[in-house]
Protein backbone atom coordinates (compact mmCIF):
# COMPACT_ATOMS: atom_id res chain seq x y z
CA UNK A 1 0.00 0.00 0.00
CA UNK A 2 1.35 3.42 -0.99
CA UNK A 3 1.22 6.45 1.32
CA UNK A 4 -1.89 8.60 0.75
CA UNK A 5 -0.16 11.37 -1.22
CA UNK A 6 1.14 8.78 -3.69
CA UNK A 7 -2.27 7.14 -3.97
CA UNK A 8 -3.58 10.54 -5.10
CA UNK A 9 -0.94 10.77 -7.82
CA UNK A 10 -1.63 7.21 -8.93
CA UNK A 11 -5.38 7.92 -9.07
CA UNK A 12 -4.72 10.85 -11.42
CA UNK A 13 -3.38 8.37 -13.95
CA UNK A 14 -6.35 6.01 -13.76
CA UNK A 15 -9.65 6.15 -15.60
CA UNK A 16 -12.88 5.92 -13.61
CA UNK A 17 -13.43 2.25 -14.47
CA UNK A 18 -9.97 1.29 -13.18
CA UNK A 19 -10.54 3.34 -10.02
CA UNK A 20 -13.74 1.41 -9.36
CA UNK A 21 -11.95 -1.91 -9.96
CA UNK A 22 -9.05 -0.95 -7.65
CA UNK A 23 -11.49 0.10 -4.93
CA UNK A 24 -12.97 -3.40 -5.12
CA UNK A 25 -9.73 -5.26 -4.39
CA UNK A 26 -9.30 -4.89 -0.62
CA UNK A 27 -10.46 -2.98 2.44
CA UNK A 28 -7.45 -0.68 2.44
CA UNK A 29 -7.82 0.23 -1.24
CA UNK A 30 -11.53 0.69 -0.69
CA UNK A 31 -10.70 3.15 2.08
CA UNK A 32 -8.05 4.95 0.01
CA UNK A 33 -10.25 5.40 -3.05
CA UNK A 34 -13.21 6.93 -1.30
CA UNK A 35 -16.09 8.97 -2.63
CA UNK A 36 -14.03 12.19 -2.55
CA UNK A 37 -11.72 10.75 -5.22
CA UNK A 38 -14.69 10.21 -7.52
CA UNK A 39 -16.17 13.57 -6.63
CA UNK A 40 -12.92 15.35 -7.54
CA UNK A 41 -12.74 13.45 -10.80
CA UNK A 42 -16.34 13.92 -11.89
CA UNK A 43 -16.49 17.56 -10.80
CA UNK A 44 -13.79 18.31 -13.34
CA UNK A 45 -15.71 16.89 -16.29
CA UNK A 46 -19.37 16.83 -15.32
CA UNK A 47 -19.95 18.92 -12.16
CA UNK A 48 -23.74 18.86 -12.53
CA UNK A 49 -23.88 15.07 -12.12
CA UNK A 50 -24.18 15.34 -8.36
CA UNK A 51 -25.75 12.49 -6.39
CA UNK A 52 -28.55 14.70 -5.04
CA UNK A 53 -29.31 15.99 -8.55
CA UNK A 54 -29.69 12.48 -9.88
CA UNK A 55 -31.07 9.14 -8.87
CA UNK A 56 -27.65 7.95 -7.64
CA UNK A 57 -26.48 7.42 -4.08
CA UNK A 58 -22.80 8.34 -4.30
CA UNK A 59 -20.27 10.19 -6.43
CA UNK A 60 -18.74 6.83 -7.17
CA UNK A 61 -21.99 5.64 -8.68
CA UNK A 62 -22.38 8.87 -10.68
CA UNK A 63 -18.83 8.54 -12.01
CA UNK A 64 -19.28 4.87 -12.89
CA UNK A 65 -22.56 5.56 -14.68
CA UNK A 66 -20.99 8.52 -16.52
CA UNK A 67 -18.23 6.30 -17.84
CA UNK A 68 -20.58 3.43 -18.69
CA UNK A 69 -22.60 5.79 -20.86
CA UNK A 70 -19.45 6.87 -22.69
CA UNK A 71 -18.80 3.25 -23.52
CA UNK A 72 -22.01 2.88 -25.46
CA UNK A 73 -25.46 1.59 -24.81
CA UNK A 74 -28.79 3.36 -24.93
CA UNK A 75 -29.35 6.40 -22.79
CA UNK A 76 -32.78 7.39 -24.13
CA UNK A 77 -35.33 4.78 -23.18
CA UNK A 78 -38.84 5.18 -24.49
CA UNK A 79 -41.26 7.17 -22.36
CA UNK A 80 -44.61 5.66 -21.54
CA UNK A 81 -47.93 7.43 -21.16
CA UNK A 82 -49.64 6.35 -17.96
CA UNK A 83 -52.81 7.43 -16.27
CA UNK A 84 -51.82 6.65 -12.69
CA UNK A 85 -52.40 9.48 -10.28
CA UNK A 86 -48.81 9.91 -9.27
CA UNK A 87 -48.89 13.67 -9.01
CA UNK A 88 -51.73 14.03 -6.53
CA UNK A 89 -49.28 16.36 -4.81
CA UNK A 90 -49.25 19.23 -7.28
CA UNK A 91 -45.94 19.80 -9.02
CA UNK A 92 -44.94 23.34 -8.33
CA UNK A 93 -43.17 24.94 -11.24
CA UNK A 94 -42.09 28.52 -11.06
CA UNK A 95 -42.12 30.18 -14.44
CA UNK A 96 -40.75 33.54 -15.41
CA UNK A 97 -37.52 34.91 -14.00
CA UNK A 98 -36.99 38.16 -12.18
CA UNK A 99 -36.56 41.24 -14.38
CA UNK A 100 -34.43 44.33 -13.94
CA UNK A 101 -36.19 47.33 -12.50
CA UNK A 102 -35.33 50.06 -15.01
CA UNK A 103 -36.55 52.95 -12.90
CA UNK A 104 -34.34 51.98 -9.96
CA UNK A 105 -31.33 51.40 -12.20
CA UNK A 106 -31.64 54.83 -13.77
CA UNK A 107 -31.16 56.21 -10.27
CA UNK A 108 -28.41 53.81 -9.26
CA UNK A 109 -26.76 51.51 -11.84
CA UNK A 110 -25.48 49.10 -9.18
CA UNK A 111 -27.80 46.14 -8.80
CA UNK A 112 -27.71 44.18 -5.55
CA UNK A 113 -29.08 40.65 -5.59
CA UNK A 114 -31.18 39.15 -2.82
CA UNK A 115 -28.00 37.30 -1.75
CA UNK A 116 -26.02 40.52 -1.54
CA UNK A 117 -23.94 40.19 -4.71
CA UNK A 118 -23.48 43.51 -6.48
CA UNK A 119 -22.96 44.20 -10.15
CA UNK A 120 -22.43 47.53 -11.87
CA UNK A 121 -24.84 47.73 -14.80
CA UNK A 122 -23.67 51.10 -16.17
CA UNK A 123 -23.52 49.59 -19.69
CA UNK A 124 -27.11 48.56 -19.47
CA UNK A 125 -28.18 51.95 -18.15
CA UNK A 126 -26.30 53.69 -20.97
CA UNK A 127 -28.21 51.50 -23.41
CA UNK A 128 -31.42 52.28 -21.57
CA UNK A 129 -30.91 56.04 -21.82
CA UNK A 130 -30.40 55.78 -25.57
CA UNK A 131 -33.68 53.91 -25.99
CA UNK A 132 -36.43 55.50 -23.92
CA UNK A 133 -39.02 53.12 -25.38
CA UNK A 134 -36.96 50.18 -24.11
CA UNK A 135 -38.43 50.73 -20.72
CA UNK A 136 -41.74 49.46 -21.95
CA UNK A 137 -40.28 46.10 -22.96
CA UNK A 138 -40.61 43.88 -20.00
CA UNK A 139 -39.26 40.67 -21.48
CA UNK A 140 -35.80 41.81 -22.41
CA UNK A 141 -33.94 41.28 -19.17
CA UNK A 142 -33.36 38.30 -16.89
CA UNK A 143 -31.82 37.91 -13.47
CA UNK A 144 -30.65 34.58 -12.11
CA UNK A 145 -29.69 34.99 -8.50
CA UNK A 146 -27.95 32.17 -6.65
CA UNK A 147 -26.21 32.31 -3.27
CA UNK A 148 -22.75 32.48 -4.87
CA UNK A 149 -23.47 33.69 -8.37
CA UNK A 150 -25.46 36.43 -10.00
CA UNK A 151 -26.25 36.44 -13.71
CA UNK A 152 -27.83 39.39 -15.47
CA UNK A 153 -28.85 39.17 -19.11
CA UNK A 154 -30.27 41.82 -21.38
CA UNK A 155 -31.15 41.91 -25.03
CA UNK A 156 -30.57 44.77 -27.37
CA UNK A 157 -31.84 44.68 -30.91
CA UNK A 158 -29.70 45.44 -33.91
CA UNK A 159 -30.54 46.94 -37.29
CA UNK A 160 -31.67 43.53 -38.44
CA UNK A 161 -34.90 42.59 -36.74
CA UNK A 162 -33.94 38.90 -36.60
CA UNK A 163 -30.70 39.47 -34.78
CA UNK A 164 -30.46 40.53 -31.19
CA UNK A 165 -27.41 41.06 -29.08
CA UNK A 166 -27.49 39.37 -25.76
CA UNK A 167 -25.28 40.78 -23.02
CA UNK A 168 -24.48 38.40 -20.21
CA UNK A 169 -22.88 39.51 -16.97
CA UNK A 170 -21.75 36.90 -14.47
CA UNK A 171 -20.62 37.90 -11.02
CA UNK A 172 -19.28 35.38 -8.54
CA UNK A 173 -19.22 35.96 -4.82
CA UNK A 174 -15.72 37.03 -3.79
CA UNK A 175 -15.04 38.86 -7.03
CA UNK A 176 -13.29 42.15 -6.76
CA UNK A 177 -13.29 42.53 -3.00
CA UNK A 178 -9.76 41.20 -2.65
CA UNK A 179 -10.21 39.28 0.55
CA UNK A 180 -12.45 36.64 -0.97
CA UNK A 181 -11.64 32.96 -1.11
CA UNK A 182 -8.75 32.40 -3.53
CA UNK A 183 -10.57 29.79 -5.55
CA UNK A 184 -13.59 31.96 -6.02
CA UNK A 185 -11.73 35.11 -6.97
CA UNK A 186 -9.86 33.16 -9.64
CA UNK A 187 -13.12 33.06 -11.51
CA UNK A 188 -13.15 36.54 -12.94
CA UNK A 189 -16.24 38.60 -13.28
CA UNK A 190 -17.36 37.72 -16.76
CA UNK A 191 -19.10 39.66 -19.43
CA UNK A 192 -19.97 38.31 -22.83
CA UNK A 193 -22.05 39.34 -25.81
CA UNK A 194 -23.75 36.77 -28.02
CA UNK A 195 -25.78 37.10 -31.19
CA UNK A 196 -29.15 35.52 -30.64
CA UNK A 197 -32.54 35.29 -32.25
CA UNK A 198 -34.55 35.60 -29.09
CA UNK A 199 -34.21 35.92 -25.33
CA UNK A 200 -32.14 32.99 -24.03
CA UNK A 201 -33.62 30.84 -21.31
CA UNK A 202 -32.11 29.36 -18.21
CA UNK A 203 -32.02 26.04 -16.45
CA UNK A 204 -31.02 26.11 -12.82
CA UNK A 205 -30.04 22.79 -11.26
CA UNK A 206 -28.76 23.10 -7.70
CA UNK A 207 -25.86 25.54 -8.00
CA UNK A 208 -25.50 24.89 -11.73
CA UNK A 209 -26.81 27.26 -14.35
CA UNK A 210 -27.32 26.41 -18.00
CA UNK A 211 -28.25 28.79 -20.73
CA UNK A 212 -29.98 27.96 -23.99
CA UNK A 213 -29.55 30.40 -26.84
CA UNK A 214 -31.16 30.25 -30.25
CA UNK A 215 -29.20 31.79 -33.06
CA UNK A 216 -30.78 33.79 -35.80
CA UNK A 217 -31.14 32.03 -39.14
CA UNK A 218 -31.91 32.90 -42.72
CA UNK A 219 -31.96 31.23 -46.10
CA UNK A 220 -28.19 30.65 -45.95
CA UNK A 221 -28.05 29.57 -42.41
CA UNK A 222 -29.92 26.73 -40.74
CA UNK A 223 -31.39 27.35 -37.33
CA UNK A 224 -29.45 25.99 -34.42
CA UNK A 225 -29.37 26.36 -30.70
CA UNK A 226 -26.60 26.22 -28.16
CA UNK A 227 -26.36 25.04 -24.60
CA UNK A 228 -23.97 26.94 -22.32
CA UNK A 229 -22.71 26.27 -18.84
CA UNK A 230 -22.31 29.34 -16.66
CA UNK A 231 -19.77 28.93 -13.86
CA UNK A 232 -17.94 32.22 -13.58
CA UNK A 233 -17.29 31.98 -17.29
CA UNK A 234 -19.66 31.02 -20.06
CA UNK A 235 -18.72 27.75 -21.67
CA UNK A 236 -20.25 26.27 -24.78
CA UNK A 237 -21.34 22.71 -24.05
CA UNK A 238 -23.33 21.62 -27.00
CA UNK A 239 -24.70 22.84 -30.29
CA UNK A 240 -27.67 21.36 -32.11
CA UNK A 241 -29.55 21.91 -35.32
CA UNK A 242 -33.17 22.94 -34.79
CA UNK A 243 -35.11 26.03 -33.88
CA UNK A 244 -37.41 24.90 -31.16
CA UNK A 245 -36.20 22.43 -28.56
CA UNK A 246 -38.73 22.05 -25.79
CA UNK A 247 -38.15 21.46 -22.13
CA UNK A 248 -34.35 21.27 -22.10
CA UNK A 249 -33.59 19.93 -18.64
CA UNK A 250 -30.56 18.48 -16.94
CA UNK A 251 -31.01 15.63 -14.49
CA UNK A 252 -29.03 12.52 -13.59
CA UNK A 253 -26.07 13.83 -15.59
CA UNK A 254 -28.16 13.86 -18.77
CA UNK A 255 -29.67 16.64 -20.83
CA UNK A 256 -33.05 15.92 -22.35
CA UNK A 257 -35.29 17.80 -24.70
CA UNK A 258 -38.20 17.25 -27.02
CA UNK A 259 -38.53 18.34 -30.57
CA UNK A 260 -41.65 17.47 -32.55
CA UNK A 261 -42.00 13.70 -32.33
CA UNK A 262 -38.57 12.94 -30.96
CA UNK A 263 -37.19 12.67 -27.46
CA UNK A 264 -33.49 13.47 -27.30
CA UNK A 265 -31.02 12.62 -24.55
CA UNK A 266 -27.37 13.52 -24.36
CA UNK A 267 -24.47 13.42 -21.99
CA UNK A 268 -21.74 15.96 -22.40
CA UNK A 269 -18.56 16.59 -20.43
CA UNK A 270 -16.46 19.71 -20.00
CA UNK A 271 -13.66 17.70 -21.62
CA UNK A 272 -15.64 17.69 -24.87
CA UNK A 273 -16.81 14.08 -24.77
CA UNK A 274 -20.37 13.67 -25.87
CA UNK A 275 -22.83 10.84 -26.36
CA UNK A 276 -26.32 11.26 -27.64
CA UNK A 277 -29.34 9.14 -28.25
CA UNK A 278 -32.92 9.73 -29.28
CA UNK A 279 -36.16 7.85 -29.50
CA UNK A 280 -39.60 8.36 -31.02
CA UNK A 281 -42.08 10.26 -28.92
CA UNK A 282 -45.82 9.70 -29.15
CA UNK A 283 -46.74 13.38 -28.73
CA UNK A 284 -45.91 16.32 -30.90
CA UNK A 285 -44.08 18.62 -28.54
CA UNK A 286 -44.84 22.23 -29.23
CA UNK A 287 -42.60 25.03 -28.29
CA UNK A 288 -43.52 28.37 -26.76
CA UNK A 289 -40.83 30.99 -26.88
CA UNK A 290 -41.62 32.67 -23.64
CA UNK A 291 -42.62 29.82 -21.41
CA UNK A 292 -39.21 28.26 -21.07
CA UNK A 293 -37.84 29.81 -17.91
CA UNK A 294 -39.37 27.18 -15.75
CA UNK A 295 -37.73 26.11 -12.55
CA UNK A 296 -38.41 22.52 -11.62
CA UNK A 297 -37.95 21.30 -8.07
CA UNK A 298 -35.19 18.85 -8.92
CA UNK A 299 -35.46 18.41 -12.69
CA UNK A 300 -36.54 14.80 -12.33
CA UNK A 301 -39.81 16.15 -13.76
CA UNK A 302 -40.52 18.56 -16.54
CA UNK A 303 -43.56 19.80 -18.37
CA UNK A 304 -44.13 19.60 -22.09
CA UNK A 305 -46.92 21.10 -24.12
CA UNK A 306 -48.36 19.18 -27.05
CA UNK A 307 -49.67 20.56 -30.34
CA UNK A 308 -53.15 20.88 -28.87
CA UNK A 309 -51.87 23.05 -26.03
CA UNK A 310 -52.26 20.28 -23.51
CA UNK A 311 -49.60 20.06 -20.76
CA UNK A 312 -48.00 16.80 -19.72
CA UNK A 313 -45.69 16.03 -16.82
CA UNK A 314 -42.69 13.87 -17.71
CA UNK A 315 -41.24 11.78 -14.88
CA UNK A 316 -37.65 10.93 -15.83
CA UNK A 317 -37.09 8.52 -12.92
CA UNK A 318 -40.10 6.45 -13.84
CA UNK A 319 -39.81 6.98 -17.60
CA UNK A 320 -43.47 7.96 -17.69
CA UNK A 321 -45.61 10.77 -19.09
CA UNK A 322 -48.71 11.99 -17.27
CA UNK A 323 -51.50 14.12 -18.58
CA UNK A 324 -51.60 17.32 -16.51
CA UNK A 325 -53.51 20.51 -15.88
CA UNK A 326 -52.24 23.91 -14.97
CA UNK A 327 -53.54 26.21 -12.25
CA UNK A 328 -51.43 29.33 -12.06
CA UNK A 329 -47.85 28.17 -11.74
CA UNK A 330 -48.82 24.74 -10.49
CA UNK A 331 -49.17 21.63 -12.58
CA UNK A 332 -50.95 18.57 -11.27
CA UNK A 333 -52.09 15.19 -12.54
CA UNK A 334 -55.12 15.31 -14.71
CA UNK A 335 -57.09 12.24 -13.73
CA UNK B 1 30.99 16.15 -7.14
CA UNK B 2 28.86 15.18 -4.20
CA UNK B 3 28.75 11.94 -2.25
CA UNK B 4 25.41 10.29 -1.47
CA UNK B 5 25.39 7.66 1.25
CA UNK B 6 22.67 5.02 1.26
CA UNK B 7 20.99 3.61 4.37
CA UNK B 8 23.26 0.55 4.23
CA UNK B 9 26.37 2.77 4.15
CA UNK B 10 27.31 2.58 0.47
CA UNK B 11 28.76 5.83 -0.97
CA UNK B 12 28.02 7.05 -4.48
CA UNK B 13 30.04 9.86 -6.06
CA UNK B 14 27.66 11.84 -8.20
CA UNK B 15 27.97 14.89 -10.43
CA UNK B 16 26.23 17.91 -8.91
CA UNK B 17 24.12 18.26 -12.01
CA UNK B 18 22.92 14.67 -11.62
CA UNK B 19 22.26 15.07 -7.89
CA UNK B 20 20.26 18.27 -8.41
CA UNK B 21 17.60 16.28 -10.30
CA UNK B 22 16.43 15.72 -6.74
CA UNK B 23 14.85 18.92 -5.52
CA UNK B 24 15.59 17.83 -1.94
CA UNK B 25 19.33 17.37 -2.56
CA UNK B 26 19.47 20.49 -4.75
CA UNK B 27 18.10 22.56 -1.86
CA UNK B 28 20.50 20.90 0.57
CA UNK B 29 23.47 21.68 -1.68
CA UNK B 30 22.34 25.26 -2.00
CA UNK B 31 22.01 25.56 1.76
CA UNK B 32 25.33 23.93 2.60
CA UNK B 33 27.28 25.50 -0.27
CA UNK B 34 29.94 24.11 -2.60
CA UNK B 35 31.56 21.79 -0.08
CA UNK B 36 28.53 19.66 0.39
CA UNK B 37 30.70 16.64 1.12
CA UNK B 38 28.68 13.60 2.15
CA UNK B 39 24.91 13.67 2.03
CA UNK B 40 23.24 10.79 3.86
CA UNK B 41 20.13 9.38 2.23
CA UNK B 42 18.49 7.39 5.02
CA UNK B 43 15.59 5.05 4.21
CA UNK B 44 17.01 4.36 0.75
CA UNK B 45 19.05 1.21 0.30
CA UNK B 46 22.02 1.05 -2.05
CA UNK B 47 20.35 -1.07 -4.75
CA UNK B 48 17.46 1.42 -5.00
CA UNK B 49 19.70 4.49 -4.77
CA UNK B 50 21.85 3.06 -7.57
CA UNK B 51 18.77 2.76 -9.80
CA UNK B 52 17.61 6.26 -8.98
CA UNK B 53 21.07 7.69 -9.74
CA UNK B 54 20.97 5.83 -13.06
CA UNK B 55 17.71 7.64 -13.86
CA UNK B 56 19.07 11.03 -12.81
CA UNK B 57 22.23 10.51 -14.88
CA UNK B 58 20.27 9.70 -18.02
CA UNK B 59 17.95 12.70 -17.49
CA UNK B 60 20.58 15.16 -16.22
CA UNK B 61 20.11 17.54 -19.18
CA UNK B 62 16.30 17.55 -19.21
CA UNK B 63 14.67 20.90 -18.51
CA UNK B 64 13.72 21.06 -14.86
CA UNK B 65 9.99 20.79 -14.19
CA UNK B 66 8.47 24.16 -13.37
CA UNK B 67 7.74 24.47 -9.71
CA UNK B 68 4.39 25.85 -8.73
CA UNK B 69 2.75 25.08 -12.05
CA UNK B 70 -0.94 25.71 -11.86
CA UNK B 71 -3.52 23.01 -12.06
CA UNK B 72 -4.66 23.80 -15.58
CA UNK B 73 -1.30 23.20 -17.24
CA UNK B 74 -0.52 20.09 -15.26
CA UNK B 75 -3.88 18.59 -16.22
CA UNK B 76 -3.12 19.31 -19.87
CA UNK B 77 0.37 17.83 -19.49
CA UNK B 78 -1.07 14.70 -18.00
CA UNK B 79 -3.38 14.30 -20.91
CA UNK B 80 -0.71 14.46 -23.55
CA UNK B 81 1.80 12.39 -21.62
CA UNK B 82 -0.03 9.12 -21.14
CA UNK B 83 2.80 7.45 -23.04
CA UNK B 84 6.05 6.57 -21.33
CA UNK B 85 9.21 7.06 -23.35
CA UNK B 86 11.21 3.96 -24.28
CA UNK B 87 14.17 4.50 -22.01
CA UNK B 88 11.96 5.13 -18.97
CA UNK B 89 9.81 2.15 -19.87
CA UNK B 90 12.81 -0.19 -19.99
CA UNK B 91 14.29 1.41 -16.90
CA UNK B 92 11.14 0.55 -14.96
CA UNK B 93 10.99 -3.09 -16.09
CA UNK B 94 11.90 -4.21 -12.59
CA UNK B 95 10.20 -6.39 -10.04
CA UNK B 96 7.28 -4.88 -8.22
CA UNK B 97 9.04 -4.36 -4.94
CA UNK B 98 11.77 -2.37 -6.70
CA UNK B 99 9.17 -0.35 -8.64
CA UNK B 100 7.42 0.69 -5.43
CA UNK B 101 10.80 1.44 -3.75
CA UNK B 102 11.70 3.67 -6.71
CA UNK B 103 8.38 5.52 -6.42
CA UNK B 104 8.81 6.01 -2.67
CA UNK B 105 12.37 7.24 -3.16
CA UNK B 106 11.36 9.60 -5.98
CA UNK B 107 8.76 11.01 -3.60
CA UNK B 108 11.22 11.31 -0.72
CA UNK B 109 13.98 12.88 -2.83
CA UNK B 110 11.43 14.99 -4.69
CA UNK B 111 12.22 13.88 -8.23
CA UNK B 112 8.89 14.76 -9.84
CA UNK B 113 9.31 13.24 -13.33
CA UNK B 114 10.44 9.92 -11.87
CA UNK B 115 7.57 9.91 -9.40
CA UNK B 116 5.20 10.60 -12.24
CA UNK B 117 6.51 7.97 -14.60
CA UNK B 118 6.59 5.44 -11.76
CA UNK B 119 2.95 6.06 -10.88
CA UNK B 120 2.08 5.92 -14.57
CA UNK B 121 3.74 2.50 -14.82
CA UNK B 122 1.72 1.23 -11.86
CA UNK B 123 -1.44 2.74 -13.40
CA UNK B 124 -0.75 0.87 -16.64
CA UNK B 125 -0.51 -2.38 -14.68
CA UNK B 126 -4.00 -1.68 -13.27
CA UNK B 127 -5.83 -0.36 -16.33
CA UNK B 128 -8.39 -2.64 -17.91
CA UNK B 129 -8.08 -5.31 -15.23
CA UNK B 130 -10.80 -6.82 -13.06
CA UNK B 131 -10.42 -6.54 -9.28
CA UNK B 132 -9.34 -10.20 -9.16
CA UNK B 133 -6.65 -9.60 -11.81
CA UNK B 134 -5.40 -6.54 -9.92
CA UNK B 135 -5.18 -8.62 -6.72
CA UNK B 136 -3.10 -11.23 -8.52
CA UNK B 137 -0.82 -8.60 -10.08
CA UNK B 138 -0.07 -6.86 -6.80
CA UNK B 139 -0.52 -9.73 -4.35
CA UNK B 140 -3.42 -8.04 -2.63
CA UNK B 141 -5.40 -10.19 -0.20
CA UNK B 142 -9.17 -10.03 -0.49
CA UNK B 143 -10.14 -9.14 3.07
CA UNK B 144 -13.69 -7.92 2.50
CA UNK B 145 -16.45 -8.62 4.96
CA UNK B 146 -19.66 -10.19 3.62
CA UNK B 147 -21.32 -6.75 3.91
CA UNK B 148 -18.63 -5.17 1.74
CA UNK B 149 -18.92 -8.03 -0.76
CA UNK B 150 -22.64 -7.33 -1.02
CA UNK B 151 -21.94 -3.61 -1.51
CA UNK B 152 -19.52 -4.41 -4.32
CA UNK B 153 -22.05 -6.67 -6.03
CA UNK B 154 -24.47 -3.73 -6.01
CA UNK B 155 -21.80 -1.44 -7.42
CA UNK B 156 -21.29 -3.78 -10.31
CA UNK B 157 -24.94 -3.51 -11.23
CA UNK B 158 -24.37 0.17 -12.13
CA UNK B 159 -22.48 -1.05 -15.15
CA UNK B 160 -25.75 -2.52 -16.40
CA UNK B 161 -27.49 0.84 -16.10
CA UNK B 162 -29.26 1.82 -19.27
Amino acid sequence: MLPPELVDILCEHLDIGSLVALSQTSTSWRGAINDTVFKTRLTRICPWFEPHLSRRFSWKECAAVYETRLNGGRIASALELTSCNKFSEPLKIRSGAEQLDNRKLLENPVYTSEHGIQVDLADYVKHLRKRPDYERDDNFTRIISLPDMLIVVWLSSTMCSWVNLCDIRVKMRGDGDGDGDKNVSLKADCSQQLEVHTMPWFQVLGTHVFLVTIEYWNSDRDPRWTLWYVDGGIRKLFQCPGERPQSVVCYDGLFRYFEDNTYHVFQVGLDGTEVRDSTDFFLTALHFWNEQDEVYPRNNYSVIIDENDRPYIVDYDGGTVHSARKDGDVYSSHV
Amino acid sequence: MVTLVSSDGVSFNVDQKVASRSALIKNMMEDIGEDAGEIPVPNVSSNVLKKVIEYCTYHKDDPLPQSGEDEGTSAADKKKSTVIDDWDYNFLQVDQEMLFEIILTANYLDIKPLLDVGCKTVANMIKGKTPEEIRRTFNIANDFTPEEEAQIRRENEWAEDR
